[in-house]
């Protein structure tokens, strides 16, 4: 029995392995917040701006399907070819929505469109969507995720090796934050153990409220150990892996800022989640200004107290 | 992972064991901070019954380790036997090995706040405007540590007690290192690394842990499974 435990971690190992030499080439970042409105997009293309400017091979792609808006605070004209054609199936390959940017390492795929109800693609649409994401030719893939808990905002977000929350120091942005986490967690558990005897405990601690629900992560892991530790043990093991990042935007004053370190322990300590806090960025009307002028911050206002928070974030990140 | 009730006063904090009364005075602000009724990070989260617990608790927590005595007993309570000297004595050691000082939980508290002001991030006044949070640590320092992994020294025996420990500071890694990126506390740590095993709740913790341990410190999850699997049994036989 032990021996076939081992064998279990070492194809684990293994696939880590695996995983992890994909990572050195390849690295798919995720921006998210559960609410609109919270500067998302803002983000994710000065993240990306400021990633083609250190000389990274960068595509960021609008996955607030239905609603995106990259191309505005890209200052790009979207091609004749969008996500939308790729997901209505009148092209079979993503690259072919491909669109260059001012910046010669950052390319855009673009999600303009009118398309009724192209927010709501089947699944099977969305795991060729995500297999073709992840084999797009570049050294950092942004995604900037739309609003909500729809399946594909949690899929998105779950498939990143880094994945960016969002938030303004508001009570709407943080319950929203909160109820993304909480999906997010849910349905990492139940992807990893569709099918198994505890799916449909995953499936009640999705609804806290209603009877025999788990309030909390811990319950259902203490559940699950009742009936089968070695389950347990793997759950264990996926929580902890779940370690999202947080942003605090629009901040105005110290409390705002030390508002994300509260959200930080709040989350660690009541739902179980590594959440980290990597930085805050400012209020800021050039924000406001260069989008109206439809032209990317870093480019119209590179020294605004938002362009440079944002510029420190990825700094970090790059080392 | 441990649920709020199960925490010991340095977890309620956010603090390591060697914490000084500056470093527990600035989390304990913190902490009354974020459970005040009005504190936007608790919106939705918990009940008015439960803040008002964990504010309790907090504040027994930060008259606790504020008074050297009752520290001391509490210490005792928990059986946290190594001195507080002692560990830092041990942390300075391995800053002068060259390894980056061990930031405490407190920094990390801090952080955003602007406590990384002295790594020539932007300077501002009253907001610290410009200035972003130093809290990438959980992946990055893994890395660096594995980086400066010691060459040529064999592995200890599977079966040595110490075999997680002596890893660990071979690596010079600290438990409050470990803590903060795995958000397994000091006090599990060291529970881990002793073979307390019965201070867990169950089996699945411990592997759970040990996992998280062992990744964080860059060694071999299976060999650091045998080592337990052979503590274990030997804890089993004993009885």
């Amino acid at each position: 029995m032990l021996a076939r435990f081992f064998q279990k971690s070492e194809d684990v190992s293994k696939q880590t392995e695996s995983k992890r030499v994909e990572q050195i080439n390849k690295k798919i970042w995720a921006v998210a917040g559960g609410k609109g409105g919270t500067g998302k997009s803002i983000i994710a293309s000065s993240i990306a701006v400021q990633l083609a400017r250190r000389g990274k091979k960068v595509v960021i792609i609008d996955a607030d399907l239905g609603s995106g808006n990259l191309h505005t605070y890209l200052g790009v004209t979207p091609s004749s070819i969008t996500l939308a054609d790729f997901l209505r199936d009148r092209t079979s390959h993503l690259s072919d929505a491909l669109v260059g940017t001012q910046y010669e390492n950052l390319h855009l795929i673009s999600d303009a469109n009118e398309v009724l109800g192209l927010a709501n693609i089947s699944s099977q649409i969305k795991d060729k969507l995500i297999q073709q994401v992840k084999e797009l030719d570049f050294e950092y893939i942004i995604l900037d995720v739309g609003a909500g808990t729809a399946y594909n905002n949690l899929d998105f977000f779950l498939i990143s090796d880094q994945g960016l929350l969002v938030a303004v120091p508001e009570p709407t942005s943080i319950e929203n934050m909160y109820r993304f986490i909480r999906c997010c967690l849910n349905r990492k558990l139940m992807r990893r153990f569709q099918g198994s005897p505890y799916q449909p405990l995953i499936e009640k601690a999705a609804f806290p409220k209603e009877a025999g629900g788990f309030r909390t992560i811990y319950e259902l892991v203490e559940r699950v150990y009742q009936l089968d530790p070695a389950a347990a043990e793997a759950m264990v093991d996926e929580i902890l892996k779940f370690k999202p990042r947080l942003i605090m935007n629009q901040v105005r004053s110290q409390t705002d800022i030390q508002a994300g370190d509260s959200i930080r322990d709040v989350t660690r300590k009541y739902l179980g989640v590594n959440l980290s806090y990597i930085g805050y960025v400012t209020y800021d009307d050039h924000v406001k200004l260069s989008a109206r002028k439809r032209v990317p911050l870093f480019q119209e206002y590179p020294n605004s107290g938002a362009a440079v928070c944002i510029r420190n974030i990825v700094n970090r990140f790059l080392g | 992972m441990k649920r709020v009730e199960e925490m010991n006063y340095y977890e309620l904090l956010n603090v390591g064991l060697t914490a000084n009364n500056e470093e527990i005075q600035k989390a304990y602000h913190l902490a009354s901070q974020t459970y005040q009724a009005d504190s936007l990070a608790l919106y939705s989260v918990i009940s008015e019954t439960e803040r008002t617990q964990i504010l309790q608790r907090i504040e027994k927590a930060y008259q606790t380790l504020m008074d050297e005595r009752e520290r001391e007993k509490y210490n005792h309570q928990l059986g946290i036997s190594c001195s507080r000297k002692g560990q830092e004595k041990r942390e300075e050691h391995v800053d002068k090995k060259g390894k980056k000082p061990v930031t405490s939980p407190t920094t990390r508290l801090d952080s955003a706040k602007g406590a990384d002001s002295g790594k020539g991030a932007d300077s501002g006044k009253g907001v610290d405007l410009g200035k972003s949070a130093d809290l990438l640590r959980d992946g990055d320092s893994a890395k660096e540590n594995q980086e400066q992994k010691p060459k040529e020294l064999p592995p200890p025996d599977l079966s040595d007690p110490h075999y997680l420990k002596k890893l660990r500071e071979r690596k010079g890694i600290s438990l409050q290192e470990i803590s903060e990126s795995t958000m397994i506390s000091v006090h599990s740590l060291t529970d881990l690394e002793r073979g307390e095993y019965g201070r867990f709740p169950g089996r699945v913790y411990i592997v759970g842990f040990l996992r998280a341990y062992a990744e964080y410190i860059g060694i071999d999850v299976q060999q650091a499974k045998a080592h337990f699997e052979i503590m274990y049994a030997g804890g089993k036989s004993k009885k």
